[in-house]
């Protein structure tokens, strides 16, 4: 190709050879010793060789080392090759010449590519040596080193013009490093400081739903960090690839577009500086608040303090470097404006609500999923199980959750008083609507308050149906179904005959339908454990609690309740005393007996029939009322339950009147 | 033939230069004057296609010049403080310059070596000051430019190193009709080279003349007379400036010589004497109140 081969000045290559190449040099060197190296001494070391040698991909030899010159060595790469626009005299020297911008551009860039690609295309062959010499065969293929210079190459190109970018848009190398790695944070960073800052704002905002959501692709730098634990996906490679295209054609744009006497101006476009400056100011105060809202959780006093600190902060740094002075204090003005501009939009916000106040009407909604956990929509790559309830669709239903999402909302300045040993929940409100649109809410509740309005829902067939696992296993997938009771001893009881299998489910099934609301939430936690194993590698867990009447009459029928269950006969004594937060709260259970040692109202138990009765209605509610120590026959062992007003049988009411 | 016309210039707010329009003759040396940020520089990188212009055009033969390819091949420019590629020796700077310039002369090159006597092997940035100027000046030569820009060129040479480049300069505007721009802050420093001179004040260009034109239309004139001044004298004369020394009378005059030597002499004086002017003199007295202004600026 004659025409390029002219085109090319090949003493102004030389003279980016001759400045830059020892990075170039470099960049081998550390990756000669992260990667073949590595890869020969641990084949050396013939103990351990199978182990070590033993890889997903070609990033877990020394992935550490890989990743730091990856960050790095493009950055500083862009660095030192734009260093001539940076430095007036040399700016002046190469645009004095008789060479168009393009054509210097070009030149730098393509050289840079070029010093990147290099070592990496060396070592990939160094690495195909070592292979073929060694016969590394049985540890990784071709496509593995194939997949390793692709990535690598991926990568290094996208930071790299990253870096130059920057370059065409400031005029101090010092500034370039640091916006560099600040632009290629931003999508992550601006996200995540986005949805938390929203939730304070916002009453309802499900930042927790959107966080789950791969935040990690959106920047290559954590994209790259977590190259040893995942493959770079096709559509990320394509959109790595456009993007490191569309950052070079809007480089070359720019260095026409740029004044040489921009050199050491920290931003070279006029234009651009009012958007920089009020740009970290508005970052900078997002950072803060982040903090304080997170420090001091829902405290609106230190959220404002915390604005107002880090916009003071974001902008007097920013008014530094753009001045390149410290003494900036007297240009108020911008700041006052921008506090002013903040001040309405943020009161425009709360006041008007149109978010906050939003409950879909019933006419438009197709299903709504109510849980109490925005993670429902886990990551379905990382998470080989994870059971995703369904939607109600029931009109009924979905009236009565909305009439729970309006109490919730019409709560919202009623300050909550929890109870010591009580605490928030998540409500989490996803609708989708008849128009394909989703209204999505997520709350923290003190679940109390609305025992009525969950009540209804919980308590109704299709939100049991939807939202319980058990009426979504595969039955014929089932290997075995183990119940462990707790306490000392052999108790369990494994069941792996594939109709006893499909009996227990069908009978804990209709336990679960049974169940009350107040039941499903005191005598939740106590145990025993009921756990289904399936498919190798997936298990849901389910509790017997004393209240499964089909569970405990299919156990007896088969004469193995007391193997699943802690039977009166296992108990030697119960000792119980009156619930009193200040004595009993956050100790463990060795202490809780000897206080009561100490105790002087203390109902001893040895009759087996009230033993019975103890086990059947005491558990881990919300509200304790009596606290029980059962003392063991066997190993002097001793567990804690708690009974409520409710539960507490007739005659302990009596002994403590 | 090298034009400014209307050109401003302006660094975020600060106005560097305004409405300038200048012209250069082909084969003529312009001097370009001003003080310490009188807007030299900047017109200077205007012309060199380094900046571009906010306002006007900057042509040289009618053609733009800004990313203008083939006029730059032929126009080269030292800056105030001369720049080399890092580490670069003068033999490597040749070799970047040659694959740049179209014009470039190897012979030409060996030659300006030997008579400078400059160790070409040599890293340049190590060379002191007036040798890296020197430098420059081999390199700039050796590219046989049509058009050479220098920016205080004279900063840091010794006179003889100063009389050797201003001959040398002379003499391509002689053999290949180069045209020259040169700039200083010191009238004196240049006046003996430059046929044109410019000078330029905050931004603006105040004047522009010919030096030969200027210097044969303004005497210093010494009279002396037994009884006074004749008064019909100062009437018959363009006087730009008089001053009395004891019974010597001293004036400024514009116009030819014969007819000024006429007319003092029809007046009988006791004393009459022709003395030269230097150059800034002339602008002194020739621009009256901005000629002070002038004068401040020249006094350095």
């Amino acid at each position: 190709m004659p025409s390029i081969t002219s085109w090319l000045n090949k003493e102004l290559i030389l003279q980016i050879v001759r400045s830059t190449g020892w990075i170039s040099i470099l960049y081998f060197l550390g990756l000669f010793f992260s990667v073949p190296l590595v890869m020969i001494m641990r084949y050396s070391d013939e103990r351990y060789r199978l182990n070590d040698m033993q890889v997903n991909s070609l990033f877990d030899y020394t992935f550490e080392i890989q990743i730091g010159l990856l960050i790095v060595i493009p950055v500083l790469l862009s660095v030192f090759l734009f260093r001539f626009l940076q430095v007036k005299q040399s700016a002046d020297l190469m645009h004095s010449i008789p060479m168009k911008r393009g054509k210097i551009f070009q030149h730098y860039v393509l050289s840079g590519i070029v010093s990147l690609l290099l070592p990496i295309g060396l070592i990939a062959i160094s690495v195909f040596i070592i292979h073929n010499l060694l016969d590394l065969g049985e540890f990784f293929q071709l496509k593995d080193i194939l997949y390793w210079v692709g990535t690598m190459s991926v990568l290094n190109l996208l930071i790299f013009m990253a870096g130059v970018f920057v370059a065409m848009i400031t005029g101090i190398s010092a500034v370039q490093g640091v916006l560099t790695y600040i632009l290629l944070l931003f999508p992550v960073g601006i996200t995540l400081m986005t949805l938390f800052n929203l939730k304070f704002f916002l009453y309802g905002f499900p930042s927790d739903y959107f966080l789950v959501k791969n935040l990690e692709t959106l920047s290559p730098l954590t994209y790259a960090s977590l190259l040893n634990g995942r493959l770079l996906r096709s559509e990320d490679i394509i959109l790595y690839i456009v993007l490191t295209i569309v950052l070079y054609g809007l480089s070359l744009f720019l260095y026409k577009k740029r004044k040489i006497e921009s050199a050491s101006e920290a931003i070279a476009f006029p234009k651009l500086r009012s958007f920089f400056k009020y740009g970290v100011t508005f970052c900078a105060m997002l950072l803060s608040g982040m903090y304080f809202g997170e420090v001091q959780t829902n405290s609106l006093g230190w959220m404002i303090f915390g604005y107002t600190i880090g916009a003071t902060f974001g902008y007097y740094i920013a008014e530094m470097v753009l001045q390149k002075n410290w003494r900036v204090f007297g240009r108020i003005k911008g700041l006052v404006i921008y506090a002013l501009v903040v001040g309405i939009f943020l009161l425009g916000i709360e006041t008007l609500g149109f978010y906050e106040n939003k409950v879909p009407d019933e006419s438009e909604v197709q299903s709504v999923l109510l849980a109490d956990t925005p993670h429902v929509y886990m990551d379905q790559a990382s998470f080989d199980h994870n059971f995703v309830p369904n939607p109600l669709k029931e009109k009924e239903n979905i009236a009565a959750v909305q009439k729970l999402h309006q109490q919730i909302i019409n709560d919202k300045d009623i300050p909550v008083e929890l109870k010591e040993n009580e605490y928030m929940i998540p409500a989490f409100f996803l609708y989708e609507l008849k128009n394909g649109k989703k209204v999505i809410r997520q709350y923290q509740v003190y679940e109390r308050v609305y025992e009525d309005f969950y009540k209804r829902i919980y308590e109704s067939e299709e939100y049991k149906r939807a939202t319980n696992e058990i009426f979504h296993l595969n039955i014929n997938h089932i290997d075995q179904i183990t119940i462990s009771a707790n306490g000392p001893g052999k108790r369990n009881v494994t069941i792996n005959d594939i109709d006893e299998i499909k009996e227990l489910v069908q009978v804990l099934q209709g336990d679960i339908l049974a169940e009350s609301y107040q039941d499903q939430i005191y005598f939740s936690g106590r145990g025993p454990s009921i756990e289904v194993f399936l498919d190798k590698d997936h298990f849901a867990y389910f509790e017997f609690k004393p209240t499964y009447k089909g569970v405990t009459k299919w156990l007896e029928d088969r004469e193995v309740l007391d193997q699943a269950r802690v039977m009166p006969e296992d108990i030697s004594s119960v000792q119980i005393a009156e619930w009193n937060e200040k004595d009993y709260e956050y100790d463990f259970p060795e202490q809780i007996v000897e206080k009561m040692e100490n105790n002087s109202d203390v109902l001893k138990v040895i009759e087996k029939e009230e033993i019975g009765e103890i086990l059947n209605n005491s558990g881990w509610g919300r509200t304790h009322k009596y606290i029980v120590v059962l003392r063991f026959e066997q190993d002097n062992y001793t567990d804690i339950l708690y009974l409520d007003e409710e539960h507490t049988p007739e005659f302990i009411k009596n002994h403590f009147k | 033939m090298i034009k400014m016309q209307n050109v401003s210039k302006t660094f975020d707010r600060f106005k560097a230069i305004e409405n300038v329009n200048l012209s250069i003759q082909k084969g003529s040396i312009y001097g370009l004057i001003g003080s310490n940020g009188a807007g030299k520089t900047t017109l200077i990188k205007l012309l060199a296609g380094i900046y571009l212009q906010d306002q006007g055009s900057v042509t040289i033969e009618e053609e733009l010049v800004f990313e203008n390819l083939s006029l730059k091949e032929r126009v080269f420019y030292i800056p105030d403080q001369p720049y080399f590629l890092p580490q670069y020796t003068t033999k490597q700077m040749a070799q970047f310059y040659k694959s740049i310039y179209p014009t470039w002369s190897d012979e030409r090159f060996q030659t300006l070596v030997a008579w400078f006597e400059l160790d070409m092997k040599k890293r340049i940035h190590t060379f002191s000051k007036g040798w890296q100027r020197q430098a420059a000046f081999i390199l700039a030569l050796s590219a046989k430019p049509d058009v050479l820009i220098l920016d205080e060129p004279m900063d840091g040479l010794d006179p003889v190193v100063r009389k050797k480049v201003k001959n040398l300069l002379i003499q391509d505007v002689a053999d290949r009709e180069m045209t020259i721009l040169i700039s200083s802050h010191n009238l004196r420093e240049i006046e003996d080279i430059c046929d044109h001179i410019g000078i330029i004040h905050k931004g603006n260009l105040l004047i522009e003349k010919e030096l030969d034109e200027l210097k044969s239309d303004v005497h210093k004139v010494q009279v002396a007379y037994k009884d006074g001044v004749p008064e019909q004298l100062l009437s018959k004369l363009n006087v730009l400036h008089t001053e009395k020394r004891g019974s010597v009378f001293l004036c400024i005059v514009r116009g030819k010589e014969e007819e000024i030597i006429g007319q003092i002499q029809k007046t009988k004086p006791v004393l009459l004497d022709l003395l030269p002017l230097t150059l800034e003199e002339i602008f002194i007295y020739e621009m009256g109140d901005i000629g002070y202004a002038i004068n401040n600026i020249m006094v350095e």
